[in-house]
């Protein structure tokens, strides 16, 4: 039988977890031996065929750095990135497809065949961006049963392995995203409450702070630019990070800059990177003040506050949420890891509820008393054209049926009404975002509802969206006085007419193309 | 009294209130520079439908003109309580729906100028109060007729329209809040959404910090 496994792709690393016989989660190493598989994808010059991806990627890029990809995760669901190699236009669809198939061929090489899988992505992560994520994996033949968010399947690795009861705070701070989850725990039982999270907050924005100040401290000494080309980016990039790793571990960093005007030895205190990265951190502050303020809390409600992400080594803010709370947070394990060890427990639950017959009796027993209740990741609406209370005049709106964190499953209904005489056809938008203002939010699904003729205005038509718990979305239009329905059914991240689908003819070009 | 006079006395009370909102145009396009011809001929095509442009003779015409344009000059001079009266005034005859237009005419006009100081932002925000409209409603017309990067960025209080009485508790809250709903737009699909998102996710976070240190 094929393994039942979780994929952790971030933004810098990716790991890879299975389920043993009795359902634990183990981390599988790649075939270079390592637990974490860099997110990095290099195309080799000598062989346009031939795809390095991990280790090898990241140390090839300070040779030709135009030739390879880092941090691909920030571009998913940009209908616009296309990174051009030898005429080749890659999407970050089949760019991400490159390290989940690096990841499944290192595991099937040493534990059998790997089929159905449950991919993380950050809490935030959009329609768009859940479905670029699927279609990845679909590209590479992976059965992707599901996607959990990344702090959830840290909080369920956590609550599964430790014995936990009270209200639970996942900080889940990466490589390139931040989310912030609150949950309540008792045993193996977990209720998320709320998410909150920034999708361009991570390590490597640290890393760009330090690369900053490096840049200054050059410039100062020889009025001259420190990085001159994309190699000397490259390097310092690397440089940076290292030296990002180094502060987590002593209060200062030494470096040498070798830059073109000359070298110079460098030292960045602790203070000075806290200093560096303080918006970052105030940003951070400010989504767990929101969850804390949507999941009706205080920080004193809070039993446990969960570590996630390789980011939360850095000690500033380990301290600030020490401050907090009044007491220091927990790693569950190796940082990480932890999330692709929830979400191979994750892909156990879902095809438990999803087909059973799948499951081997092992892990089906490891599995059968854990309990997760989700909510929803955003809020869903439709547009409507409302009178304004306040001038009296028709405007449009997005109405939000069904608003983001309310537990799964969930079923809102609204009516609205027909506007002109005889009007037979509605055309009907269902939007994800939060606010009001139509320009603000993302139209995922347009459908055109054809209503009977010879009617005069004002017809109800009930609007209805329900999510389920295995995060199908249903949308249901009904004509009341006809009784005329349209319904749609899209699970997330699959269906509807979605405005930036990745086109279904580009999935099987990476046959043509071998990852190493 | 018969409808058609009501009528009347409202298309009459509309029109007037398009003609008091001229000195807080020009009062507006005149706060920190000269207005400029573009400025100018947006207010006179916004004032014309009010004074029935057409049926005037050309001397009526002319005077109309070289009354305004003597408006646009002396507008710098007109004292900020003057203003507030004359808002005062236009509250008395124009219902909420034509005071939005009014707001909109001042944010066209600046929309004209390629940077913004903190002084006209200043005023934007004073007119949306002496006008007794909405908050809520006046931030979501400065943002998105004048995105931030038009905004001279070193004043996000004035942008945000904090309330600089306000306690510290309650700007906190008041930033979170603004945070919360730019974060929920960084992953819009308009590029232009995207980018402002992302100023003001970094700018709230830059004035946070001033709160607290």
């Amino acid at each position: 039988m094929a393994n039942i496994s979780g994929i952790d792709l971030g933004t810098t690393y990716s790991a890879l977890a299975i389920l043993n016989a009795i359902g634990k989660p183990q981390i599988v190493s790649n075939a270079d031996g390592d637990r974490l598989t860099p997110s990095a994808i290099y195309f080799d010059e000598e062989n346009s065929d031939t795809i390095r991806v991990g280790v090898e990627a990241v140390n090839s890029r300070h040779v030709n750095p135009d030739r390879s990809v880092r941090w691909i995760k920030r571009h998913m669901g940009d209908p616009d990135y296309r990174k051009v190699i030898d005429d080749r236009a890659w999407t970050p669809v089949e760019l991400s497809a490159m390290i989940l198939a690096k990841l499944k061929q290192d595991v099937e090489s040493e534990h059998g065949p790997i089929e159905d899988v449950v991919i993380s992505v950050p809490a935030h992560f959009d329609e768009v961006r859940r479905r670029a994520t699927m279609d990845a994996g679909a590209m590479i033949g992976l059965n992707v049963v599901g996607i959990v968010n990344e702090p959830v399947a840290g909080a369920l690795y956590y609550a599964t392995s430790h014995r936990v009861c009270g209200q639970v705070l996942v900080y889940d701070l990466g490589g390139g995203t931040f989310d912030v989850t609150i949950l309540s725990v008792d045993g193996h039982q977990m209720d998320i409450a709320c998410s909150q999270g920034d999708h361009a907050l991570g390590g490597i924005d640290f890393d760009r702070e330090i690369l900053n100040i490096l840049q200054d401290k050059y410039r100062e000494r020889f009025k001259k630019e420190l990085i001159t080309c994309g190699e000397d980016q490259a390097t310092y990039e690397d440089e940076a990070e290292d030296i990002k790793h180094t502060l987590s571990r002593r209060k200062v960093a030494k470096k040498m800059l070798y830059g073109p005007a000359g070298s110079m030895k460098v030292e960045i205190g602790r203070e000075e990177f806290v200093d560096a990265i303080s918006n970052l951190l105030i940003r951070t502050d400010i989504l767990v003040e929101l969850a804390l303020e949507q999941a009706k809390c205080k920080p004193g409600d809070i039993t446990d506050v969960l570590l996630v992400g390789g980011s939360t080594r850095i000690p500033a803010i380990r301290t600030r949420l020490e401050r907090l709370f009044g007491f220091p947070p927990k790693a569950a394990v190796n940082v990480d890891e932890s999330v692709a060890l929830g979400a191979a427990l994750y892909a156990g639950l879902q095809l438990l509820r999803e087909s059973p017959g799948r499951v081997p009796a092992g892990i089906a027993q490891g599995l059968k008393d854990v309990k997760l209740t989700d909510v929803c990741n955003q809020s869903y609406g439709t547009i409507c054209s409302p009178v304004d209370k306040e001038t009296g005049q028709r405007t449009i709106e997005n109405r939000i049926l069904l608003a983001k964190n309310t537990p799964l499953p969930c079923e809102a209904s609204q009516t609205f009404y027909t506007m002109k005489q005889g009007q037979t056809l509605l055309e009907v938008t269902v939007t994800q975002g939060e606010d009001a203002d139509p320009a603000y939010v993302n139209k995922i699904a347009t459908y055109q509802f054809e209503l009977p003729s010879n009617r005069p205005p004002h017809q109800p038509v009930q609007v209805t969206y329900s999510y389920d718990v295995n995060q199908r979305m249903h949308c249901r239009f009904e004509d009341v006085h006809s009784g005329k329905v349209l319904e749609v059914k899209f699970e997330v991240g699959q269906g509807g007419h979605l405005a930036q689908a990745s086109a279904p003819a580009e999935l099987n070009d990476l046959e043509s193309v071998q990852v190493e | 009294m018969s409808d058609a006079a009501i009528q009347l006395d409202a298309q009459e009370k509309a029109a007037q209130a398009r003609l008091w909102a001229m000195p807080l145009a020009f009062a507006i396009a005149s706060v920190c520079r000269r207005p400029s011809r573009t400025q100018f001929r947006l207010a006179l095509e916004w004032i014309l439908p009010a004074v029935s442009w057409q049926a005037l003779s050309w001397r009526t015409r002319y005077r109309c003109q070289r009354a305004l344009r003597s408006l646009s000059r002396a507008a710098k001079q007109i004292p900020h309580r003057r203003l507030r009266r004359l808002c005062a005034s236009i509250n008395r005859i124009a219902p909420m729906a034509q005071r939005f237009p009014i707001l909109e005419l001042c944010l066209a006009l600046c929309r004209t100028n390629k940077r913004l100081f903190r002084e006209e932002t200043d005023l934007l925000w004073r007119f949306g109060e002496w006008l007794e409209m909405d908050p809520q409603r006046v931030r979501a017309m400065i943002e998105k007729a004048l995105p931030i990067h038009r905004h001279d960025v070193d004043h996000a209080c004035s942008f945000l329209g904090l309330s600089s009485t306000a306690s510290e508790k309650d700007t906190v809250r008041e930033l979170n809040r603004e945070y919360a709903k730019w974060n929920a737009r960084v992953t819009n699909t308009d590029r232009s959404v995207q980018r402002q998102a992302a100023q003001m996710l970094d700018l709230i976070a830059q004035e946070r910090g001033r709160y607290i240190s």
